[in-house]
């Protein structure tokens, strides 16, 4: 499938989701990924992993700055930020990643059959794994009113 | 009627968004019950009095067709309305759901309003035959 076809579907799941379920108003920079690398670099991110097959096979790798996740994860829950944990923002996280994949292949065709993995955390030294293969697929830069993220298809 | 429900999703934050929905919808729920996957649920299901299950789809262990097959071949459980939340947006996925047994399905991201009316329709129109299949239409087969 045409990388544009797939970046334009990514870019349209990531508003739907943020927008709809978190409320969050999206957009996308036109920035170079070492650009958007170099930014973001200096803050602690969590990085959740969906892998998936069907029509093509692949995995999603979703950045998210980790005091944006316990808001997100506080709005979530319904609670105060300070009674988040770690889990709670992983969760969703996770969530965020699930919904992202899943509305994005259905905007593609919803024809097609896609089976989603569960979604996995990325820790450790695969962090550092996740962002120095930031030239691999397709990454969409995400901007939010105060926080940078992204997403990254790699089609195996 | 005080309605007992019982979330079924491996995320916490998520079965926290489900129970927040039904509650701000006006739904007489008399309990909430949490389960992180299918065989949890089927646990619930064997000790609890249960009115509806929202189950997610993708989860660990077993997913909501296997717990829906389970339910359905139960011959007390079957009775009880099932709603499908899923990210899967294929037509083929959404068949199988409906197929299954399922009252009906919730794609995520959804709105408040969606839940509420999905599960109003669903809660109003049960007839304690557990036939409240009302998504078949809607399919594009």
């Amino acid at each position: 499938m045409e990388p544009e076809i797939l970046e334009s579907a990514m870019k349209r799941s990531i508003s739907e989701v943020l927008e709809k379920m978190f409320f969050v108003p999206v957009d996308f920079p036109n920035t170079s990924e070492q650009h958007w690398a170099d930014l973001c670099r200096p803050r602690k991110f969590m990085i959740a992993k969906l892998a998936f097959k069907g029509p093509f096979a692949g995995h999603f790798l979703f950045f998210l700055p980790e005091e944006m996740t316990s808001s997100l994860a506080a709005g979530f829950l319904g609670q105060d930020e300070q009674h988040v944990t770690m889990e709670h923002r992983a969760d969703t996280v996770k969530e965020i990643v699930n919904m992202i994949a899943g509305n994005m292949f259905s905007i593609l065709d919803n024809h097609a059959l896609f089976n989603l993995e569960i979604p996995v955390m990325v820790e450790g030294s695969d962090t550092e794994a996740a962002f120095s293969g930031l030239n691999e697929g397709i990454f969409v830069p995400v901007q939010t009113v105060d926080s940078s993220l992204g997403l990254r298809l790699v089609v195996h | 009627m005080a309605y007992n429900v019982l979330i079924v999703d491996d995320s916490l934050p998520m079965r926290a968004v489900v129970k927040k929905t039904i509650t701000a919808s006006g739904f007489m729920v008399g309990k909430f019950y949490d389960a992180g996957n299918g065989k949890e649920a089927l646990k619930v299901l064997n000790s609890e009095w249960m009115d509806l299950v929202v189950t997610d789809y993708n989860m660990p262990d077993m997913n909501g067709l296997e717990l829906l097959s389970h339910m359905k071949s139960d011959e007390i459980l079957k009775t009880i309305p099932v709603v499908v939340i899923t990210t899967e947006g294929s037509q083929q996925r959404l068949r199988e759901f409906m197929e299954g047994g399922a009252a009906d399905y919730i794609r995520k991201p959804f709105t408040p309003e969606e839940i509420r009316n999905k599960l109003s329709r669903i809660m109003g129109e049960t007839d304690g035959t557990g036939d409240t299949r009302i998504s078949d239409e809607t399919l594009d087969f």
